[in-house]
């Protein structure tokens, strides 16, 4: 791909240059809104405080739909799932073409759109659901959840650690970079007018887009943390 | 005379299209029965929606094989 912007160093190390300034910067506009909605909270909102209460039930609503009350535990992960997925896929769309002296070819393209970050969060999620499944449920309840329904069903239940984080890579990597090859393909067609549908549509794939790994990933926490004598 | 580079070409754009169709029939079909059921039932809008998302991900990612072989072809080719 042509979009990236790889440094070398050595034999071997490659630094997608183009992925760290696009995560950093989410990660640091993220920050400055959670900075700018809790800079002094009253029983009255501020309309910043507002604006990060709506957020913040937004976020809630995701773990609230999949695991009810006991879901506020996690509620800090799969929030700042949500919010950081969101935040990179809508900055794919922005027309960042300000860095061309420093970004040879290309533009910034959105740092979900590279595979090295979407494995990234896959395992992130993978670790942070057995971690909570083991703290819940005990060692015990962790390994003999793996013989829930019958012990025929092991090799299912073990291969499922491994389809789970990877379709949430697959999915969120290939919607993302789906939409940056059909929003360049756009441009090439014709500069004006069609790519705006395009990024219409990208807007919706981005906000669906982390809609859909941060619910998966409260589902699959949720999975993992009930205790069997519940049902 | 059999190009090979000719025919992985074709392939690729084909593969993209017969990945659409499960998909797309299965998100259609899944669409219409939530918005029948919202429209039988307003109340329960609020507890089948993120059953939706989670479904909309899982079928869309059948759709998205057929954009990895595509994928995989043409960086295959054009590299």
């Amino acid at each position: 791909m042509d979009h990236f912007w790889q440094l070398s160093f050595g034999d071997g190390l490659v630094v997608n240059a183009n992925t760290i300034i696009m995560a950093w910067a989410a990660m640091g506009l993220l920050l400055l809104f959670g900075w700018w909605t809790t800079r002094n909270l009253k029983l009255i909102p501020s309309v910043a405080q507002s604006a990060g209460e709506g957020v913040y039930n937004f976020c809630r609503s995701i773990t609230f739909s999949t695991g009810g009350e006991k879901a506020d535990g996690y509620l800090f992960f799969v929030g700042s799932l949500f919010l950081f997925i969101l935040l990179a896929n809508l900055m794919g769309q922005l027309p960042l073409k300000l860095f061309d002296p420093i970004i040879p070819t290309g533009h910034l393209m959105a740092a979900t759109g590279d595979i090295n970050t979407t494995a990234a969060l896959a395992i992130i999620s993978l670790v942070m659901y057995i971690a909570l499944a083991i703290k819940r449920t005990g060692i015990k309840g962790f390994l003999t959840h793996h013989l829930h329904p019958s012990p025929l069903f092991l090799p299912m239940n073990l291969l499922e650690h491994i389809t789970r984080p990877g379709s949430l890579l697959i999915r969120l990597y290939f919607n993302i970079l789906v939409g940056e090859i059909l929003s360049g393909l756009a441009i090439s067609i014709m500069p004006y007018v069609i790519p705006a549908f395009v990024v219409f549509l990208e807007l919706f794939v981005a906000v669906v887009q982390a809609y859909i790994f941060a619910i998966l990933t409260a589902v699959y926490i949720a999975l993992m943390t009930e205790t069997h004598d519940e049902h | 005379m059999f190009d090979v580079n000719a025919a992985a070409m074709l392939s690729a754009p084909i593969a993209v299209g017969l990945a659409g169709i499960g998909p797309a029939i299965g998100i259609g079909m899944m669409a219409s029965h939530y918005f029948d059921s919202v429209a039988r039932q307003p109340d329960v809008q609020g507890a089948i929606t993120p059953q939706f998302f989670i479904t909309l991900g899982v079928v869309e990612l059948l759709g998205l094989f057929g954009f990895v072989a595509f994928y995989l072809v043409f960086s295959k080719i054009f590299v």
